[in-house]
C-alpha cells in the first residue's frame, strides 16, 4: 500500500510559477513544475557524474577509473537490462537523449503523449542496469569516432591545452569522452563497479515539467521502481589537485593554422570568498567578470578599438564546488599585446557603475523569467540551478539585493600569479 | 493571426497571453539577388554595431539590460527568389513590470537600430565599411580553423553555381562590396522593401498603431512582390564525385547531395518533412539504424532538406576506410525508397514524430514566430495547427514514394586527411 501521498515543499518561484519538492526515503531529490499552457512533458534525471570523474573516494576507499567512463556509461545506458529504452520510447512518439558534462551525466525523455507510461518506464529502467558485452563493444566504436570529430576544431585544442597549464589534475580538462587509450580500458567490471557507486538515488536530482497534476505526479515517481533503489549512506567524493603549471605562458606556432588564437585563463581563488553562500559566491563571480569582460563591457569596447580582437572574442566563467576559473579568448594578430592589456585590465580592474550595474541586475532578472517560457528551457534551467546550489525560489531577491561592493569582492581573488595564457600563432 | 495596415506597413499581429516575454520583428522583403548578397548579409551586424544612439557595443547591451534582459537578433530568410533580412527583440511581458512603457521602448530600439546608422556625407561611413569587409575576410579564415564546418562551406560552394551561389559569404563577389553598394543596398531595405511587422505576446492593438505612426509619420508606398518561390539555383549539370583533402583532419567528413526538381507547395513541403525523417531526419531513420546502429561507422549521420536552395543532403562523419560502405548503404536505401519500400510503421511513426515537432514549436516563442511568419510569406496567412495535423495525416506511403522518385543524386563531396588515400 502506498502511504498518503502529500507534497512535501511547495516553492513560489514566479506570481504563476510554483515548484513542488519531493525527496524519496532513498534520497532521491524530485523537483516538479507543472506548466498547464504546454504540450511537452520534459524528464531530466541528472547523475552527479561526469567528465571529471577519474579519481574519488568511496566507503574509504579510493578508486581510479578511466577518463571518459561516465560519458561511455551514458553510451550505453539506454541498452541496459537487455531492452533498448530508445526502440521503446519511439513506439511512444518520446524522444529520449543523454549528455555528459564536466560534472554531471543528464538523461532526458520529451514526450506529448502517454506521459504516464512514459514516465514509469524511464524511472523503472534507472532502478537497476545490467550492460551487455555487446553493446560495450558496440558502443566503444562509436564513441572513438565521436572522439575524433572534436579533434579537428583548434579552439576545443586551445582551451585544453590552457587548462592543462592552469591544473596538473586531468579532472579540470580532461576530455569528457575520454582518449582512444582510456576508451579501450573501460570494461565491463569497471561499468558494473561505477554504476552501483554513481547510479544510487542519493547521488541523482529527478527534474519533470509539463501540463501535470504534481501531485498525480509525485504519485507515479513514488510507485515506480525508482522508489525502490536501496538508501545508501555514502556518495562518493572526487578528489582534486589544484597545482598549476610551473609555464604560465606558452606561444606555440602552428604550421598549418590560418589564424591566431590566443586565451587567458585565470584560476579563481575560492578561498577568499569564505563568507559568501555558494550561490552568492557563484553570482558575485559571474556578475564581476561578466561586468568587466562581456560583450558589453568597456574593456570589451577597448580592446575592439585597439583592434585587438574580432569577433571571435569569448568569455568563459567555470565556478564548480571546489575550484573556478576565468577564461578569455580570441583570434588577433596581435597576441602579444592582447596578453599584456589583458593582464593590465585584470591587474587594475575599475570601479563599478552604479547605473549600469543595476542594468545588469534588471538584465538577469529578464533572462531568469525567459526560462519560464519553455517546458524544455525550465527543466534545462531547473536542473543547473539544483545542481549549482541555488535556491530558486530566492534567487530573483538575491539578484535584486546584490551589491556593488558584493561583487567587488572578487577583486581580491586575482592574483597575477594565477593567470595563465595560451597562444597558437599562425606561421 | 490578424493582418492591420498602419501607413502602409504591413502589421501582423499573434496574441498570446502564454508567454511571459513577447516579441517584435520587423522584416523586410526583397528579390534574392547573388551580386548584393553579402551586403544583404552584412548589414544587419553593420546596423548593430555602427549605430548613432547605441555607439557602442556597452551602451547597447546596457540599454537591452534595462529592458529586462531583451534579447536583439536579427536573421535572414530565402525561399526561391525571396530573400528577407530580418530584425528581431524579444522582451518582457509589460505585466510583470509596473510603471515602465517596456512595448514603446521596445519598438523605438528596433527603429532606431534600423533608422539611425552612422551616415557621413550621405553614406555609411567608411569605417563601418572597412571594418565589415575586414570582419567578413577574417570569417573565411576562421572557417578553416575549424574543420566540420569548413567541409560544409566546401561542399556548398561545390554544389552551387558560383554566379547564382546564395550562402554567405559568397566569395565571388566580395570585392564587390564597397561603401557605395552598402549604402545603396540599405538606403534599398529602408525605402523600397516591402516592411511586414510582426508583434506576438500580450498587448493593446491601438497603441501598438500608434506606436508605428509615430515612428513611420508618412504612408510607406509599398505593394508585396510576389516572387517564385520556387527553386533559385541552377544545378550542377552532371554528377560529380570530389574528394579534398587537408593534412590537419582526424576523421572524414561526406555530403551526399540530391537535387529535388519539384514545384513547392505546402503539400509537397510535408511530404518532404516526413521522407527526410524516414531516411535519415531522427534516431528512428533508416540511415541512422543501419549505419550507426547495425554497422557502427559513424557517430551520427543525418539528412536535412535545405529549402532555401531545394538541396536534399546527407552528412555523415567516419574513418575514411568506411566512407563507400556508408554511401553505398545510403544509395541503396534511396533507391528501395525509391521502389516503394517505405513502411506503413515507419510513415506513422514520422508523421507522429512531424506532428510532435509543430505542436512543441507552437508552444514556444520564437517556434510560434517563425512559423507564423514562413506560413505568411508563403500562403498570406497564419500558420494553422489543425490543417497542418490533417495534412501530415493525409499523407500516404504513394506520396513519399513519388517525392523519392524526384531525388536525383548530383553531388558526393569527401573531406579526408591528406595522405591518407585508401586506393
Amino acid at each position: 500500500m502506498l502511504k498518503k501521498v502529500m507534497i512535501v515543499v511547495k516553492k513560489q518561484i514566479l506570481l504563476d510559477e510554483t515548484l513542488y519538492i519531493d525527496t524519496l526515503d532513498n534520497g532521491l531529490n524530485v523537483y516538479l513544475l507543472p506548466k498547464k499552457e504546454f504540450v511537452d512533458y520534459h524528464i531530466s534525471l541528472q547523475v552527479r557524474i561526469g567528465g571529471q570523474t577519474t579519481r574519488y573516494r568511496y566507503q574509504d576507499q579510493l578508486y581510479t577509473i578511466p577518463a571518459g567512463t561516465a560519458h561511455f556509461l551514458e553510451h550505453v545506458f539506454f541498452e541496459s537490462n537487455d531492452i533498448n529504452l530508445s526502440d521503446i520510447f519511439s513506439e511512444y512518439n518520446a524522444d529520449i537523449n543523454a549528455s555528459t558534462s564536466r560534472d554531471v551525466t543528464n538523461y532526458y525523455v520529451s514526450a506529448q503523449d502517454h506521459f504516464e507510461m512514459v514516465l514509469s518506464m524511464f524511472l523503472n529502467h534507472f532502478s537497476k542496469a545490467k550492460i551487455s558485452q555487446v553493446t560495450i563493444e558496440k558502443e566503444r566504436q562509436i564513441i572513438l569516432k565521436e572522439i575524433k570529430m572534436y579533434e579537428d576544431n583548434m579552439y576545443y585544442r586551445v582551451h585544453e591545452d590552457l587548462l592543462k597549464q592552469m591544473y596538473t589534475d586531468q579532472n579540470v580538462w580532461v576530455d569528457i569522452a575520454g582518449d582512444e587509450r582510456s576508451v579501450h580500458a573501460i570494461n565491463q567490471a569497471i561499468i558494473d563497479r561505477t554504476i552501483d557507486h554513481f547510479y544510487q538515488a542519493n547521488n541523482m536530482i529527478l527534474v519533470i515539467t509539463g501540463p501535470f497534476d504534481p501531485t498525480y505526479v509525485k504519485k507515479l515517481v513514488r510507485e515506480s521502481k525508482i522508489n525502490l533503489m536501496p538508501k545508501k549512506m555514502d556518495s562518493p567524493q572526487l578528489i582534486f589537485d589544484f597545482q598549476g603549471q610551473k609555464d604560465h605562458h606558452i606561444y606555440q606556432v602552428k604550421p598549418n593554422q590560418s589564424v591566431t588564437y590566443f586565451a587567458l585563463g585565470l584560476d579563481i581563488d575560492l578561498s577568499m570568498l569564505q563568507t559568501l553562500s555558494v550561490s552568492q559566491r557563484r553570482l558575485a563571480i559571474i556578475m564581476f567578470f561578466q561586468y568587466f569582460f562581456d560583450e558589453g563591457s568597456s574593456n570589451y569596447q577597448t580592446l575592439k578599438d585597439k583592434n585587438l580582437i574580432n569577433y571571435s572574442y569569448n568569455i568563459n566563467i567555470h565556478v564548480h564546488q571546489d575550484y573556478a576559473y576565468f577564461t578569455v579568448s580570441s583570434e588577433t594578430n596581435y597576441p602579444k599585446k592582447l596578453k599584456s592589456s589583458l593582464m593590465d585590465m585584470l591587474m587594475n580592474i575599475g570601479h563599478i557603475d552604479e547605473d549600469k550595474f543595476l542594468a545588469g541586475i534588471r538584465g538577469r532578472i529578464g533572462h531568469f523569467i525567459g526560462y519560464f517560457d519553455q517546458s524544455n528551457a525550465i527543466n534545462h534551467a531547473l536542473s543547473e540551478f539544483v545542481k549549482k546550489g541555488y535556491q530558486l525560489e530566492k534567487y530573483i531577491d538575491h539578484v535584486k539585493h546584490m551589491k556593488a561592493a558584493d561583487v567587488n569582492m572578487i577583486k581580491k581573488t586575482i592574483k597575477e600569479d594565477a593567470i595563465y595564457s595560451m597562444t597558437y600563432a599562425k606561421k | 493571426m490578424k493582418k492591420t495596415f498602419v501607413h502602409g506597413i504591413e502589421v501582423n499581429h499573434l496574441p498570446s497571453k502564454d508567454y511571459k516575454h513577447m516579441m517584435i520583428v520587423f522584416s523586410y522583403y526583397s528579390k534574392l539577388d547573388p551580386k548584393t548578397y553579402n551586403e544583404r548579409n552584412m548589414i544587419p551586424t553593420l546596423l548593430e554595431n555602427h549605430n548613432r544612439i547605441y555607439d557602442s557595443s556597452d551602451v547597447l547591451n546596457t540599454h537591452l539590460d534595462m529592458l529586462y534582459g531583451a534579447s536583439f537578433n536579427t536573421s535572414v530568410f530565402q525561399r526561391g527568389h525571396l530573400f528577407s533580412n530580418q530584425f528581431y527583440l524579444k522582451f518582457i511581458n509589460q505585466k510583470y513590470i509596473d510603471g515602465e512603457d517596456l512595448l514603446s521602448s521596445a519598438f523605438e530600439f528596433l527603429y532606431h537600430i534600423i533608422y539611425q546608422p552612422k551616415i557621413y556625407g550621405g553614406k555609411i561611413t567608411k569605417k563601418a565599411v572597412k571594418q565589415k569587409i575586414s570582419e567578413t575576410k577574417e570569417l573565411l579564415n576562421t572557417l578553416k580553423q575549424d574543420k566540420a564546418t569548413l567541409a560544409y562551406f566546401n561542399f556548398l560552394k561545390h554544389v552551387s553555381d558560383k554566379e547564382t551561389a546564395t550562402f554567405y559569404p559568397n566569395e565571388r563577389y566580395l570585392d564587390q562590396v564597397t561603401q557605395s553598394s552598402l549604402t545603396d543596398v540599405y538606403q534599398q531595405m529602408i525605402n523600397e522593401d516591402y516592411l511586414k511587422i510582426y508583434i506576438l505576446g500580450e498587448y493593446n492593438v491601438d497603441k501598438v498603431h500608434q506606436k508605428i505612426k509615430n515612428l513611420f509619420p508618412k504612408k510607406r508606398p509599398q505593394t508585396w512582390p510576389n516572387y517564385d518561390l520556387n527553386r533559385y539555383m541552377p544545378y550542377p549539370e552532371t554528377v560529380r564525385d570530389l574528394k579534398e583533402t587537408d593534412m590537419d583532419v582526424s576523421i572524414a567528413r561526406t555530403y551526399v547531395g540530391y537535387q529535388l526538381e519539384l514545384e513547392l507547395d505546402d503539400r509537397t513541403n510535408v511530404a518532404i518533412d516526413l521522407l527526410n525523417r524516414i531516411i535519415g531526419g531522427y534516431s528512428q531513420s533508416k540511415l541512422f539504424t543501419s549505419i550507426r546502429e547495425d554497422l557502427h561507422l559513424v557517430y551520427y549521420i543525418y539528412s536535412s532538406y535545405l529549402s532555401e536552395i531545394n538541396l536534399f543532403m546527407i552528412h555523415f562523419e567516419s574513418d575514411e576506410e568506411d566512407i563507400d560502405t556508408a554511401i553505398q548503404k545510403i544509395h541503396e536505401t534511396i533507391h528501395s525508397m525509391q521502389s516503394g519500400q517505405i513502411l506503413e510503421t515507419e510513415l506513422q511513426r514520422a508523421q507522429l514524430n512531424l506532428i510532435k515537432n509543430y505542436k512543441s514549436m507552437c508552444h514556444h516563442l520564437i517556434g510560434t514566430m517563425k512559423l507564423n511568419m514562413s506560413a505568411d510569406v508563403t500562403m498570406n496567412e497564419g500558420f494553422n495547427l489543425e490543417e497542418k495535423i490533417q495534412m501530415i495525416m493525409s499523407m500516404t506511403q504513394e506520396d513519399l514514394m513519388a517525392i523519392a522518385k524526384k531525388m536525383k543524386h548530383i553531388m558526393t563531396y569527401r573531406y579526408v586527411k591528406e595522405g591518407d588515400d585508401c586506393g
